[in-house]
């Protein structure tokens, strides 16, 4: 029996492109690690990964095999009070310099497959993309649209009134 | 138009993205529409901020037990709200308070009375203003004086619940002592109980079965565990009385950790506790046990026992700043013969004292550790040295006042002895206290003359501070002064280096000042300029030296040099001036009148423009 580095799995993506890559680039994605579990036979059935493009897999398993060597990350029970900071390193900086649509199909891919390392660096990159700019600013990067009433705008005005930095 | 893709996404993840953002960009984000708005509006998203914008927090926010409840439960953007109000409001505060002398120490006691709702903040000023900043050295200089005045507010808290009779741990009184001469990043009262929690869980985590030993195997792991930390004990016996021993949190976190017996065995009774070990220090003369109780029905090892009327439980005492071991009883009725203690008087001595005296038994030892290292570091070194000395004296001083025994005839007597070392120092060092003293000690003499006294100290400290101080102007008359506000210098007679404060055209000191200074015997005597200024000395001058309103005074005042760091007079021709760059302890002290040293200039920025307009 092959060693696990040397075995590969089979994925085939949501518009049916069939993409052989190496078992533990793939095993980044806790979706595929259960499913090759389940499976039992590895590299023979084709694991489908029914909600992601080829365009999209491809990139996804990209950042994978760069990151293939990573540690497990740590288990942290109380992520919520932890400061995040939303440095990235300087390889999924430019791995991440890609237009919004894809952008956003990372992150949805990275949440489908269950990879953590790989939706963090995606929620981060639109972090970035929100601090330091003016909520007109945040609305024309992200297209997004103002639909407030006059009201509810000065109510929320109000609200941040304290809150803001000067 | 383009496609909104962000809204593409679950509100899970939009969820995730903003648990990266700041709170100025989650409100940003919040504000641009209907469904961001929601999204931020998440208890969660605020609970966040609030525990990462701010590490400290009043008491009244109950934020521990906050944390535990579901998010829901708080409203935790409106807590956030109302921190960042009162950040606001103090900085404001304290912007205003730096540029005028005038309602200074009312303006810094508003600021302190919001208490750890502004430690964060005062945190900030104190250690983040950049060292180019145009008033860095005032900045730094009150953002710790107000600090210190939360700390002290605390700590005075503390002693006087003990003085009530009501509940507060053995820890607290203590940690109260430290709360005075703080100045590094751990050491609060909340610190040292985390760190005494973590203590007690490492013990337990190391054995297993800890928790189904008798008290007595108990009694001698957790001194095994602490000993091996070296958390308790002082390996050097020249250090004994060394200022910083007793400070028991200056145990707990200094990279080195010796105390006094005292403080080891609080530190021991404290970690007793926390692991169901009733440990309390011991009545010994002498030296300070820990003294272990079995529970009412049980021995110390564990056997069951029937509780019965007037049976007293079993003791047994350890020795955690000595040794692991449990220290026999027979060895303990020895010593105490051989000092001469009556038979009748061993029980008293082997069994627990109350935190009261516990409490003057560090004053004492304070009182006698600073005397010490007074002496000792009479001539040594300008560095800063830690603990302060002034603060550390000043936290005798006040504990004396505010603790006292049962009986009121001896606690009153006492009282009076201190007080005019308080005055004198609080005077000298810590005029911001006002609020503090005239909280706590009036009431303590109502009645009695003091009281009067006391008022008029305070309404005449309460005036100064509210009236504009009368401006010094340069005129023909001050001609004769040649110096500035500012001035750096050097002691022609005894060394110390200074800065010039203040000026008179003639010396304006009491009567009996200018005998001790022997004023007329210098060549020009009374007729010439005088300069107030701040110093910092090498050497140190008794305790006893300087009395004020209060009207004591003391026959030991001997040296007078220049020592603390209190206000002087001293003559121009004394005066050399210096234009290197003054050192650490006077850059710090010098934060009371200047905004900056002036590289180009050699001197000081003054920050008492409204008292010398023209220097």
């Amino acid at each position: 029996m092959a060693s696990e580095g040397e075995q590969t799995v089979k994925l085939v993506s949501s518009d049916n492109v069939e993409i052989v890559t190496e078992r533990k680039v793939a095993e980044r994605s806790m979706l595929i690690k259960n499913m090759i579990e389940d499976l039992g036979a590895p590299g023979e059935e084709p694991i489908p990964i029914m909600n992601v493009s080829e365009a999209v897999l491809r990139k996804v398993l990209e950042w994978c095999t760069h990151h293939k060597n990573d540690p497990a990350p740590s288990q942290d029970d109380d992520a919520d009070s932890r400061k995040k900071t939303t440095d990235i390193e300087d390889w999924d900086q430019k791995f991440m310099q890609v237009d919004q649509e894809m952008l956003f199909e990372i992150i949805l891919a990275a949440n489908y497959m269950d990879i953590k390392a790989l939706l963090d660096v995606g929620c981060k990159t639109v972090a970035n993309m929100i601090k330091g700019k003016s909520p007109e600013e945040i609305r024309k990067t992200f297209n997004i649209q103002n639909d407030f009433t006059p009201e509810e705008e000065d109510q929320i005005r109000r609200e941040n009134e304290w809150a803001e930095d000067r | 138009m383009a496609d909104n893709r962000l809204f593409e996404l679950p509100d899970e993840l939009l969820e995730a993205i903003v648990s990266y953002l700041p709170p100025t960009a989650t409100l940003s984000f919040g504000t641009t529409s209907r469904r961001a708005n929601k999204i931020t509006y998440e208890p969660l998203v605020w609970r966040r901020h609030c525990r990462n914008t701010w590490r400290y927090w009043e008491k009244s926010h109950v934020l521990e037990e906050r944390l535990e409840l579901p998010p829901t439960r708080t409203k935790w953007r409106q807590l956030f709200n109302e921190r960042r109000r009162i950040d606001r409001e103090a900085q404001e505060l304290f912007d205003q308070m730096l540029t005028t002398q005038q309602w200074r120490f009312e303006r810094m006691e508003k600021i302190a009375s919001w208490g750890y709702d502004v430690k964060d903040l005062l945190l900030q000023l104190r250690d983040a203003t950049p060292d180019d900043a145009e008033d860095v050295l005032c900045r730094r200089y009150y953002a710790n004086a107000i600090l210190g005045q939360v700390h002290r507010a605390t700590a005075l808290e503390k002693w006087t619940r003990l003085q009530k009779r009501q509940m507060v741990r053995l820890e607290e009184i203590l940690g109260a002592y430290d709360l005075f001469v703080l100045s590094g990043e751990k050491g609060d009262l909340d610190d040292m109980d985390r760190e005494l929690d973590r203590l007690a869980a490492a013990i337990r985590a190391r054995d297993e079965e800890f928790d189904d030993l008798s008290i007595r195997r108990k009694a001698v792991q957790i001194a095994k565990f602490l000993r091996s930390e070296n958390l308790v004990g002082n390996p050097s016996e020249e250090d004994y009385h060394a200022l910083r021993n007793n400070f028991i949190s200056m145990a707990l976190f200094d990279e080195v950790h010796t105390s006094l017996p005292l403080q080891s065995v609080a530190i021991y009774c404290a970690v007793a506790r926390r692991l169901g070990v009733n440990a309390k220090p011991s009545n010994y003369p002498q030296h300070v046990h820990a003294v272990i109780e079995a529970p009412a029905d049980q021995t110390l090892d564990g056997r069951p026992k029937v509780p019965t009327q007037g049976n007293e439980p079993e003791l047994m005492h350890m020795d955690p700043w000595r040794t692991s071991e449990e220290v026999p009883n027979e060895h303990l009725t020895t010593r105490l013969t051989q000092m001469g203690a009556p038979i009748s008087q061993h029980h008293h001595h082997l069994g627990p004292t109350s935190t009261l005296e516990i409490a003057m038994r560090t004053s004492r030892n304070i009182m006698h550790s600073v005397q010490e290292s007074r002496e000792r570091q009479r001539g040594i070194s300008r560095r800063v040295v830690h603990p302060d000395i002034e603060a550390a004296w000043y936290s005798m001083l006040w504990s004396m006042l505010v603790l006292g025994d049962s009986n009121s005839a001896t606690t009153l007597h006492r009282r009076r002895q201190c007080l005019p070392y308080l005055v004198d120092h609080f005077q000298a060092h810590f005029p911001e206290d006002i609020g503090l003293i005239e909280k706590f000690i009036p009431p303590m003499f109502e009645s009695e003359r003091e009281h009067n006294i006391l008022m008029h100290l305070i309404t005449t400290a309460r005036t100064a501070d509210r009236n504009r101080k009368a401006p010094s102007s340069r005129t023909d008359r001050t001609e004769s002064v040649r110096l500035k506000i500012g001035t750096h210098f050097k002691h022609r007679r005894y060394g110390y280096e200074g800065v010039i404060v203040g000026w008179d055209i003639k010396c304006g000191a009491e009567q009996r000042w200018m005998e001790q200074m022997r004023v007329d015997d210098l060549p020009r005597g009374r007729e010439q300029p005088f300069y107030n200024s701040v110093y910092a000395s090498p050497s140190k001058r008794s305790a006893r030296a300087y009395y004020y309103v209060v009207g004591c005074t003391d026959a030991n005042a001997s040296s007078p040099s220049a020592d603390d760091k209190s206000v002087r007079y001293v003559a121009e021709e004394n005066i050399e001036v210096d234009e290197s760059e003054p050192g650490p302890v006077l850059m710090q002290l010098a934060g009371r009148y200047f905004k900056r040293w002036d590289k180009e200039e050699r001197r000081f920025v003054s920050n008492i423009k409204d008292e010398y307009p023209d220097d």
